[in-house]
């Protein structure tokens, strides 16, 4: 081969390849994404008032120079509440999508790396968890460890594991087969060298696009069990918890909060939805 | 007429280092009935010169040049003369034949639905006339293969199968794509001989493409030697074999080991074979050709036509003789191309 | 067979078997049905069939990457266990290496050149740093690569590039034997005959001894002294590779060589292949 191909640095301009494969639109939910973060992070510096502690007597106001966005049926402001709203909903998801990915890989890998017996026992146990509706296996949860961010997030971790397990499954499966892995097998490397090493580096790709499919509908999944009442507790700041609390006030003509923490959510999962469907499409380990 | 008519056919495909050409100017014709086999290596564009012929080429690929099936431009035609070009006039069949019928459907059905709605037949003849053909193209146990879903089926029967429903059409021109590359050697000589036997009978013409010099000789009248997009040689394959005259022909057939005896070394070729868009101006061998002079670096050759055969290469004329008579392993000697050239070859070559 | 302390290789009694399909159609598949063969020490045995003779099988469990259900092996001179511990394949890996048929495929695209045979020198031979690096240069230069194609993914490589570094790799554990399954099946003419004159001068030089599987009888007679004929799981033939390939005994290896493409060959029909290609 040529010299000019060598040269040519294909394989390593990943962040040029990274912006092609999103487009324009992928790259718009990109800094969306990134706009959240950043404000959810900064929201001590955007806003000062405390998200938790409102006074009765400023309720349901609009907006004004004190309360950008007004102020919601206990007088707590409401940029305040969706900032630090946004913490909680992103941090929740973040888990939900860590856990359930490295799960998922593990499953996968192991299937892969053992084959046979093992491989359709793995099978089995996804089956199974396939079974469970997914705010079902949290409730359970909940009945079993009582309400709380924490046990939602691992209950829902745990139903999302089958999702990216499938999915990486069958692209690990692939990688088992190819002689590079064989190679390494036959020098008389470990399963978990070879399956560290060589395998999970070129299942990544799909490790990450299931995780930005699986981040919106986590967000999602947080955010009805906050609403009813089982994730996030108050007076905690919550989208999730917002659009409940909001709906109420919604009664007596005070739509704001809802509409707001409602508009927060579309726009971020929509956001990630767009993200994990550049990358990959939905045949990467996406949950549905 | 001729069946088929390319002219000076260019494809170019973007791709995200700019546009890559895979074609360069590729002119041929095909006689009724004539059996024209298009060989090359990787990068060649032999699949692609016959992906034109069918409008199936890459999306985004953009094709200049004219490509006349019948009289007709193909690549002028509206959507509906387009569709009923492909479903009258060619048949293409595919390395893959499972990709060519529904898994869920037995054989009897993909045959005797095919023959329905291309020739408005009965369901009685038409089943009458699938068990004919599955019968002319050679298999033995008609009844259980009409019952057989895809699945159950080896690669060199459904083949017969996808052989079977080519012809019941009829068609002027058959677009085989490495057909039997997928199969073994013994199910690819049965196949061949289906595939070779049926096109005579039904008098149709074939645009062969293969990476086999020896498979296309066997069966085509005449076969064009592609290289980086362009077409190097065309020729009979008595005249390819017992004088070729272009170098990449020549080395081509002396590279593939000989199954009557063994050589001390190959003759290699060195590098490797090219794309259109990696050539660098002059001919696109150039790099490669242990013959090739300093012009052969800055001059474009062009296709030129001599009784009946066409060559593409500057020196065809003084390189006749030594072409023509050398064989395997002096051809290098003669031309003072070290025999170990191969072994660096690919790494030097156009570095 | 007669057993010498010059095999290199020594196969008797070998079988493996699967079970494919499920429920009532589950049925066992002989892969390999009392194999037996050997290999001289510096020699070339080929061993040819077609897709579903076992000679792939063979070959993995040759190499430890599958286990037999029955029969013996032995590999310089000692006997290799059926079910080997991680320790012994590595012993056996120092003995013997194997080059797949994917050339893009049986290397890591994520990782360079270097990092895929240093992988190999390390995990047998200890060698690190410096002196990897050096090892890593003079295998490449052996393979007919550049220095510079160390630092290269296997992505910016052609496929017969590819290969040459899948060969540099086994190279790097020092083996006696090199088994190349269909090694050079998916590589262009052209690219083919270098691999083939580069394979020769290994042996040559290193007084290797090859396994070679394969489809192609031409490639056959470029490469080895010996050869065996299988079809579906047994050796149907086997002799010196003119004796088989100029006077064939049986039916199929006569069928094997009229069916390959060759100046004057026309297909043609043979009769009875049908009743094997209907799978119940």
């Amino acid at each position: 081969m040529t010299a000019q191909t060598l040269d040519r640095p294909a394989v390593r301009r990943r962040g040029g390849d990274l912006a092609e494969r999103l487009g324009p639109l992928g790259l718009a939910a990109l800094a969306v994404v990134a706009l959240i973060t950043l404000a959810a992070l900064c929201a001590p510096l955007i806003t000062s008032h405390d998200p938790a502690v409102g006074s009765v007597i400023e309720r349901y106001q609009g907006p004004s120079a004190e309360h950008l966005l007004g102020t919601d049926q206990s007088g707590r402001d409401l940029l305040a509440r969706l900032l630090y709203g946004a913490r909680t909903s992103l941090l929740g998801a973040a888990v939900v999508v860590l856990l359930a990915g490295a799960g998922g890989a593990l499953l996968a890998l192991v299937a892969a790396w053992f084959g046979r017996t093992v491989d359709a026992l793995v099978g089995r146990v996804l089956d199974l968890l396939f079974a469970f509706p997914n705010l079902l296996l949290a409730i359970l949860a909940v009945a079993v460890f009582g309400t709380g961010l924490g046990q939602v997030t691992v209950a829902l971790a745990i139903a999302y594991v089958p999702y990216t397990a499938r999915v990486l499954r069958s692209v690990a499966l692939r990688e088992r087969r190819l002689g590079y892995v064989q190679a390494a097998e036959l020098q008389g490397l470990s399963g978990l060298v070879v399956s560290v090493r060589h395998i999970l580096p070129n299942i990544a790709p799909q490790i990450l696009t299931g995780a930005a499919i699986n981040f919106g509908y986590a967000m999602i999944d947080l955010a009805a069990l906050s609403f009813l009442g089982l994730g996030v507790q108050p007076p905690t700041a919550d989208w999730g918890l917002m659009v409940s609390q909001g709906k109420d006030s919604l009664l007596q003509g005070h739509p704001q909060q809802s509409v707001f923490a409602g508009v927060c959510i579309v726009v971020a999962v929509a956001a990630f939805s767009v993200i994990g469907e550049r990358l990959g499409g939905r045949k990467a380990g996406g949950r549905a | 007429m001729n069946v088929l008519e390319l002219d000076d056919v260019r494809l170019d495909l973007p791709s995200k280092h700019g546009d890559r050409t895979l074609l360069r100017g590729v002119s041929l014709s095909l006689a009724p009935g004539e059996a024209l086999g298009l060989v090359g290596e990787s990068g060649s564009g032999k699949s692609m010169t016959l992906r034109t012929v069918l409008r199936t080429e890459p999306e985004g690929a953009r094709v200049t040049g004219r490509v006349v099936l019948d009289g007709r431009d193909v690549r002028t035609l509206g959507a509906a003369d387009l569709r009923r070009v492909r479903a009258d006039a060619v048949t293409m069949i595919s390395q893959n034949p499972r990709a060519a019928l529904n898994p869920v459907l037995r054989v009897s059905r993909f045959l005797v639905e095919g023959l329905c709605d291309a020739r408005g037949e009965s369901r009685e003849a038409a089943t009458r006339r699938a068990r004919d053909l599955l019968a002319q193209v050679g298999i033995a146990d008609v009844d259980r293969c009409m019952a057989s879903y895809p699945h159950q089926l080896s690669g060199g029967m459904l083949q017969r199968v996808v052989i079977a429903a080519a012809v019941a059409s009829a068609p002027r021109l058959l677009l085989a794509d490495e057909p039997t590359t997928a199969l073994d050697v013994t199910t690819q000589s049965e196949v061949m001989a289906i595939l070779d036997g049926q096109r005579r009978e039904h008098g149709m013409a074939m645009l062969f493409v293969t990476h086999d010099l020896e498979l296309a000789s066997a069966v085509c009248d005449r076969i064009a030697v592609l290289y980086a997009g362009e077409i190097v040689e065309i020729a009979t394959p008595a005249q390819l074999h017992a004088a070729p005259r272009h170098p990449y022909t020549r080395l081509l057939l002396d590279s593939r080991p000989n199954i009557a005896a063994r050589v001390p070394a190959l003759p290699v070729i060195p590098g490797r074979p090219i794309a259109a868009y990696e050539i660098e101006g002059g001919c696109a061998f150039a790099s490669r050709c242990p013959w090739a002079a300093p012009r052969c670096e800055r001059e474009e050759p062009a296709l030129v036509h001599d009784a009946g055969r066409a060559t593409r290469c500057l020196r065809a004329g003084e390189l006749a003789d030594e072409l023509a008579g050398a064989p395997a392993d002096d051809a290098a000697d003669v031309s003072g191309a070290p025999a170990e050239a191969g072994r660096d070859g690919e790494t030097e070559a156009r570095a | 067979m007669s057993t010498t302390a010059e095999n290199v290789i020594e196969i008797s009694g070998l079988r493996k078997q699967f079970a494919v399909g499920r429920g009532k159609r589950r049925r066992t598949v002989h892969a390999l049905d009392d194999v037996s063969l050997a290999v001289a020490d510096g020699s070339c045995l080929a061993v040819v069939g077609e897709s579903g003779s076992g000679k792939t099988t063979l070959a993995r469990i040759l190499v430890g990457l599958e286990s037999a259900d029955g029969g013996e092996v032995v590999l310089a001179g000692r006997p290799v266990a059926r079910r080997p511990r991680r320790a012994e394949r590595r012993a056996r890996a120092r003995d013997i290496q194997m080059v797949f048929q994917d050339p893009n495929g049986s290397l890591n695209r994520r990782r360079t050149v270097e990092a895929a045979i240093k992988e190999v020198l390390a995990a047998h031979h200890r060698v690190t740093g410096d002196e990897a690096r050096r090892r890593v240069g003079e295998l490449l230069d052996q393979v007919g690569l550049r220095p510079a194609h160390a630092r290269a993914l296997p992505g910016e490589l052609s496929g017969g590039q590819q290969q040459r570094v899948a060969i540099a790799r086994a190279l790097a554990a020092e083996p006696r034997v090199l088994v190349l399954d269909e090694a050079v099946a998916a590589l262009d003419v052209s690219v083919q005959a270098q691999v083939l004159n580069l394979l020769a001068e290994i042996r040559q030089a290193r007084r290797l001894t090859y396994l070679f599987i394969t489809h192609d009888l031409s490639v056959v007679r470029q490469v080895s002294e010996e050869v065996v004929v299988m079809r579906q799981g047994r050796i149907v033939e086997r002799g010196s590779t003119d004796e088989v390939l100029d006077r064939p005994r049986h039916a199929y290896t006569m069928l094997l060589r009229d069916s390959a493409p060759r100046p004057g060959w026309r297909p043609r029909l043979s009769t009875g292949a049908d009743a094997r290609e209907v799978e119940a």
